[in-house]
């Protein structure tokens, strides 16, 4: 009633129409100019990632090739390498000839640029790390995600995102230092024999760095893997438990099966770091160029190489060129990672529509 | 308002270069090996103490980028391990300069094994064996030893020491597939003494101070005697086999610059190569030179 | 306890009650969301829950299958039975009472399978492994929630392909799969058009002779179609409970009158 007597009063119709003669007025031109501008301005931000991430490959291929034409394709696999012999009786060592092996050498008076050993490093690293990692990962995310009460929650979700803050040369270092030597003193009998690992027998070695490795991506997965549970309508859980489901019974058939998409993203983006990172491979996973079937010997990784060995390889010199290919090829794979990704997010996005 | 910040920005970006032109120290910038960082810094802080007018600036990176960025233009000195090679040479030259080397200290280069391991000395030969991967177990080179895998340690092959070893002991062979680079000598002396089937090798002055390994005393050649690097007790550097020459894996460590050494860099490498200078060198545990040690 | 004997509309009814509650009272955390609330419905008999939103009914058809348990810092204080039983008792355990007292929520909530493995998920999860006995029931199930000739050639296809009415009755069969008494049902036609609303309806009418159903809704015709009793709630009390004609056509409290000819709430 009383609204009624408002509309109709002269001060009201007086307010109204002045109101509405502002509003109405066109638009003036600075506005659609600041529009536009922001609008320009973002963009520049998105194209600038783009022309970057392009920038990047053009140069990496551009100095990479140059490589295959320096070096028959064929050397990439594997080169011919001396083998030594030593005479103990005159005490002298002596070349006794030759043999195709997968050898990465790149200082040498023939270098010799295996690639196998590097790349078997970078997938054996990550690999290993990936496991470690989505078991310990996805566990943390589920914990905090279904069972955490908010307060255990907010102590370690914030001790995750500190973990993510380390600098992966200090992880490193921790493991060089801290874990390497009393996991090795551990795993080859001392106090624990009944653990006796046989075949580990070196202190820095794939495993030790994946170990490390695994320190970073942990938290990566373990954030993405609870944001991913938590994005899972609440319903499902109350449906779910509604039939008489245990939280567990929930968690494993109907939270983490919706959410499998983010889940599977969170694995592969941890894959994809495990494959890029450098800092801690190289300090902890013994870092010598060999193929080796046992994991707990040491490897040395494509960035591992990368990172050591530009700093003495003369810029535009045969090395480098090749290090520039090593890292072409590295980006390469971790683009169709995210190719992947994106083609099995999608299908399931298709199939689920969460 | 934007605009505004993107400005400000603009102004206080113009200032800030602006403040660092304006300083009026003379700098000289040194980089390089990295077994002579450690030293070069204590060598520049001193001199900048006694010379407040000038700043040195000290990074590592290995000889090589050290001499590339000489011959580059990038730094006035740089540190090196190694002599210059004929290619860095030509190189410099190629830029239009004329490198000019000035030895500042001795190094040696010390092989060293986890205490535990009964071997005491090791020839260059041998060695050569173990780094090639000619010999893999302990026992091929005696038989009293263990029969466990030789497990390999060597600095990366950006660094001097690589680059010495590879030549002098190696003679240009290269190492067994197996052998870990590590990035820092203080890594190779940590993991020797903690891995019982170890071996690695380093600047001599890290090793006196290393725990749980034992330095190995090295023969040239059949015949001649095994010289140990430092002292029966291993806590320090034996100066005298060194400077004479006879410790068969030693080397000078010296600076480069780009032309005849002149101005501030003059008066710094002088004062280097003088009692000063010496003084300190003896202190970082590296070896004098002959002539100041006297 | 006198009051609550007065609302009873057992007068009408003599039939005892199947699902009780008793004085009951819940928290959450200081909050207290129902005040001494006593009512009940016999078996097979619809109770329908009515009033303004926030006033409590969710909560109440909730507690009584002790979902509202889930919501950290509830309390439930007083006593609710099923089937003579108090379900409050420390020894009772909430699985096997939640496969007595089935739910259906307010949106559809399919899980993101297929339509078989949606309704066979109770059974599952209760360890029925044999194939034979998981399609009977599937069908059984999905026949009684009157979908079957719906999605009979299509039961491996995905839940969410489905429309909203078919996924609500889809919902319901996953509930009468694992074999409850009590149906319970929060608003299971809010989300739906009326076409969809009619279907359900029709349904609840079928249901009723084989379970005893509470059922909350909004809307005062569907609680007059098809409900045997009705209750209405208002702040977290209850104001009157009796046989559905009587609250429509013959309200005894002046709250009621109010708020079903729509001067209120």
């Amino acid at each position: 009633m009383a609204a009624r007597g408002l509309r109709e009063s002269a001060e009201f119709r007086a307010t109204s129409a002045a109101l509405r003669a502002r509003l109405r007025r066109p638009v003036s031109l600075f506005f659609r100019l600041k529009e536009r501008v922001i609008e320009w301005f973002l963009l520049a931000c998105g194209m600038l990632s783009a022309i970057a991430v392009a920038l990047i490959f053009f140069f990496l291929f551009k100095e990479g090739i140059v490589a295959l034409r320096m070096v028959p394709l064929s050397q990439f696999i594997s080169t011919l390498s001396d083998v030594t012999k030593y005479d103990p009786v005159e005490d002298v060592t002596t070349v006794v000839g030759q043999q195709r092996d997968f050898i990465w050498q790149p200082v040498s008076e023939t270098p010799k640029f295996s690639v196998v050993p590097l790349m078997w490093g970078s997938f054996g690293i990550a690999l290993i790390s990936a496991f470690i990692s989505t078991l310990c990962g996805v566990g943390i995310g589920i914990y905090l995600s279904e069972i955490a009460t908010r307060r255990t929650r907010d102590i370690i979700k914030p001790m995750l995102e500190v973990l993510v803050g380390i600098p992966t040369v200090v992880i490193g270092f921790f493991m060089l230092a801290v874990i390497a030597e009393p996991i090795r003193a551990l795993a080859s009998g001392g106090v624990f024999s009944w653990l006796h690992i046989p075949f580990y027998n070196r202190s820095l070695n794939m495993f030790v760095g994946a170990l490390g490795v695994s320190f970073v991506i942990i938290p990566v997965i373990a954030s993405l893997v609870d944001d991913a549970l938590r994005a899972v309508p609440n319903d499902l859980r109350a449906a779910s438990l509604a039939v008489g489901a245990t939280r567990w019974q929930t968690t494993w058939r109907v939270t983490l099966p919706a959410a499998v998409s983010g889940v599977f993203a969170a694995l592969i983006l941890g894959f994809g770091r495990a494959l890029g990172e450098t800092m801690i491979v190289m300090m902890c996973a013994g870092n010598a160029p060999v193929i080796h079937l046992n994991p707990f010997e040491p490897v040395r990784t494509m960035t591992a190489s990368i990172a050591s060995e530009m700093g003495a390889a003369q810029y535009g010199g045969l090395h480098a060129h090749v290090l520039f290919l090593v890292g072409a090829l590295l980006v390469t794979m971790t683009f169709l990672l995210n190719v992947v990704v994106e083609i099995v997010i999608n299908k399931y996005r298709k199939r689920i529509r969460l | 308002m934007l605009f505004r910040q993107v400005v400000g920005l603009l102004v206080v970006m113009l200032a800030l270069l602006a403040s660092s032109h304006a300083q009026s120290k003379s700098t000289i910038a040194i980089s390089g090996s990295d077994t002579m960082l450690a030293l070069t810094q204590k060598l520049a802080e001193d001199y900048m103490k006694a010379n407040p007018d000038v700043q040195i600036s000290v990074t590592g990176g290995g000889s090589g980028r050290g001499i590339a960025d000489t011959s580059e233009g990038l730094v006035e000195i740089a540190q090196s391990s190694r002599q210059m090679s004929q290619k860095e040479i030509q190189a410099a030259k190629d830029n239009g300069y004329d490198p000019q080397e000035h030895v500042a200290a001795l190094d040696a280069i010390a092989v060293a094994v986890h205490k535990d391991n009964p071997l005491k000395e090791v020839s260059l030969a041998q060695l050569r064996a173990i780094y090639t991967g000619a010999v893999k177990k302990w026992n091929e080179i005696d038989p009293s030893l263990p029969a466990r895998d030789i497990v390999l340690y060597s600095r990366e092959a950006n660094c001097g020491t690589y680059d010495f070893f590879k030549e002098h002991v190696l003679r240009k062979g290269d190492f067994a597939k197996n052998t870990s680079y590590l990035a820092a000598t203080a890594a190779i002396v940590n993991t020797v003494g903690m891995d019982k089937n170890a071996i690695g090798f380093g600047g001599v002055a890290y090793f006196v101070h290393g725990q749980n390994l034992r330095v190995l005393a090295v023969r040239e050649i059949k015949g001649k005697p095994a010289i140990l690097p430092v002292t029966a007790d291993g806590k320090h550097v034996d100066y005298d086999v060194v400077q004479k020459g006879i410790y068969p894996i030693s080397r000078p460590l010296q600076y480069y610059t780009r032309e005849a050494a002149a101005g501030e860099v003059k008066s710094f490498l002088d004062w280097i190569k003088g009692p000063e200078g010496q003084k300190i060198v003896g202190e970082m545990d590296y070896i004098p030179l002959p002539a100041a040690a006297k | 306890m006198a009051d609550a004997t007065a609302r009873s509309p057992n007068e009408a009814d003599s039939a005892p009650y199947y699902v009780e509650l008793r004085r009951l009272n819940f928290f959450y955390g200081e909050k207290q969301a129902i005040y001494d609330v006593s009512l009940g419905v016999p078996k097979n008999r619809v109770l329908a829950l009515i009033g303004p939103s926030g006033c409590g009914k969710s909560t109440l058809i909730k507690a009584v299958n002790r979902i509202s348990e889930l919501t950290p810092g509830t309390r439930t204080e007083g006593d609710i039975l099923v089937g003579g039983e108090s379900i409050l008792a420390a020894n009772v355990n909430t699985i096997e009472l939640r496969q007595r007292v089935g739910m259906v929520f307010q949106k559809p909530n399919p899980f993101p399978k297929s339509i078989y493995e949606n309704v066979a998920y109770g059974l599952r999860i209760h360890g029925v492994r044999d194939k034979a006995t998981l399609d009977g029931v599937v069908e059984w199930a999905l026949r009684h929630s009157a979908l079957w000739d719906e999605v009979k050639d299509r039961l491996k296809a995905s839940a969410l392909d489905l429309s909203g009415g078919q996924q609500q009755r889809l919902c319901i069969a996953r509930a009468l799969a694992v074999q409850p008494d009590v149906l319970l049902m929060d608003e299971p036609c809010s989300a739906l058009d009326p076409i969809a609303t009619g279907k359900i309806e029709d349904l609840i009418q079928t249901l009723r002779e084989d379970y005893t159903i509470l059922i909350v809704t909004h809307n005062m015709q569907q609680a007059a179609r098809v409900s045997d009793h009705t209750a209405l709630m208002w702040m977290g009390k209850l104001i009157e409970h009796n046989r559905t004609e009587e609250v429509f056509t013959n309200p005894r409290e002046k709250i009621t009158e109010d708020y079903i000819t729509g001067r209120s709430g």
